[in-house]
């Protein structure tokens, strides 16, 4: 049985197996899990922003885009204008270029339609499980079997965890670290992508660039600093 | 209704980021050389992902959590030996909740 079939994610690009369907539950499964702490905060949040129900998931819904969801609803909280929080929301998903890249390769056989409606629910998960996943051999069906899997997963998921956070209405114990599991998660993939000596450049320039950048770059620095990630990992940086 | 406008506002520009590569990208995201350089954004957008968690506040940089850092290099090597991702997930949050529930950190 291959790596793939057995629904390890692994740093070799791998064939497509039989069922992507089931490999995709496999993979996605993780990120489901870490993605309930950050959809119950975001439920959480919009109480504390005075949203109402219908409100918290029109947005949830209609944007499908965790930090950026928060930080619209944490700028409504404040009163803020709506250019200043559409400002933000742009620099927070500029990521979202380059997962657009992806996508374009994934799906660039679909007509327009198709790959514009792929596009949509594109985020952070659904980007690194396309990049393990969509090697030149698999076909254009399976991938798109795989990825509506993995999306109707995380976005019922996140949908769901924020219905139940905006139900709750309070706080979790912190010790119990849900905060944490997407970090948790997200090491876990590092630990199988720094195959090369460039990956590990542009992993290391990028971690060590969000400190360094965040007081100038603000709303913007995860983009800025994997900008500057993959500058050091080509090299560019240093010619 | 100004909270309804915010949203489809935000969703409009968040799709236009989505999109744009795949209305304007045209033969770039075919190139090779782009090729090389996607390959390069996993790495660093886990790397941010993780760097972010740990390093940023509400206002900007701000010191790590020891326990979130020592949960975060667990659950790390955890996958690296095992390729497990639940597995790093769950020992990485026992690890964290470890720390914190006998005052080592």
């Amino acid at each position: 049985m291959s790596a793939a079939a057995e629904g390890q994610l692994g740093s070799t690009p791998v064939a497509a197996p039989q069922d992507p369907v089931m490999l995709a539950l496999r993979d996605t499964a993780p990120f489901v899990v870490a993605l309930v702490p950050f959809g119950l905060a975001v439920g959480n949040a919009s109480v504390g922003a005075g949203l109402t129900f219908a409100e918290a998931m029109f947005g949830a819904l209609i944007m499908l885009a965790g930090a950026a969801q928060l930080a619209v609803v944490e700028s409504l909280g404040r009163g803020e204008g709506l250019l200043a929080t559409v400002v933000v929301v742009a620099l927070i998903n500029l990521r979202f270029v380059y997962y657009g890249a992806g996508a374009a390769r994934w799906f660039g056989r679909a007509r327009l339609p198709v790959r514009l409606l792929l596009a949509f629910p594109l985020v952070d998960q659904t980007f690194l499980l396309g990049e393990q996943r969509f090697d030149d051999s698999v076909e254009l069906g399976w991938r798109q079997r795989y990825y509506a899997t993995a999306t109707a997963l995380l976005a019922g998921a996140f949908v769901g965890s924020q219905v139940v956070g905006f139900a709750i209405g309070g706080g979790l114990p912190p010790e119990l670290g849900l905060h944490l599991a997407p970090a948790l998660v997200f090491a876990g993939m590092l630990a199988s992508h720094l195959t090369t000596s460039s990956a590990r450049l542009a992993a290391a320039g990028a971690a060590l660039a969000v400190p360094l950048v965040a007081g100038v770059a603000g709303p913007a620095t995860v983009p800025v600093a994997i900008g500057l990630g993959v500058a050091v990992g080509t090299g560019r940086w240093t010619r | 209704m100004t909270v309804v406008l915010t949203f489809v506002l935000a969703a409009a520009v968040t799709f236009a980021m989505r999109a744009w590569m795949t209305v304007a990208g045209g033969r770039l995201v075919e190139s090779e050389r782009f090729a090389e350089l996607t390959r390069l954004v996993t790495p660093a957008v886990l790397a941010v992902m993780v760097s972010s968690a740990l390093l940023l506040g509400h206002d900007g940089a701000a010191r790590p959590s020891v326990a979130a850092v020592v949960a975060v290099l667990v659950a790390f090597l955890t996958v690296r030996r095992t390729g497990n991702l639940v597995l790093g997930l769950v020992v990485g949050l026992v690890a964290n909740a470890g720390l914190l529930l006998t005052g080592l950190v």
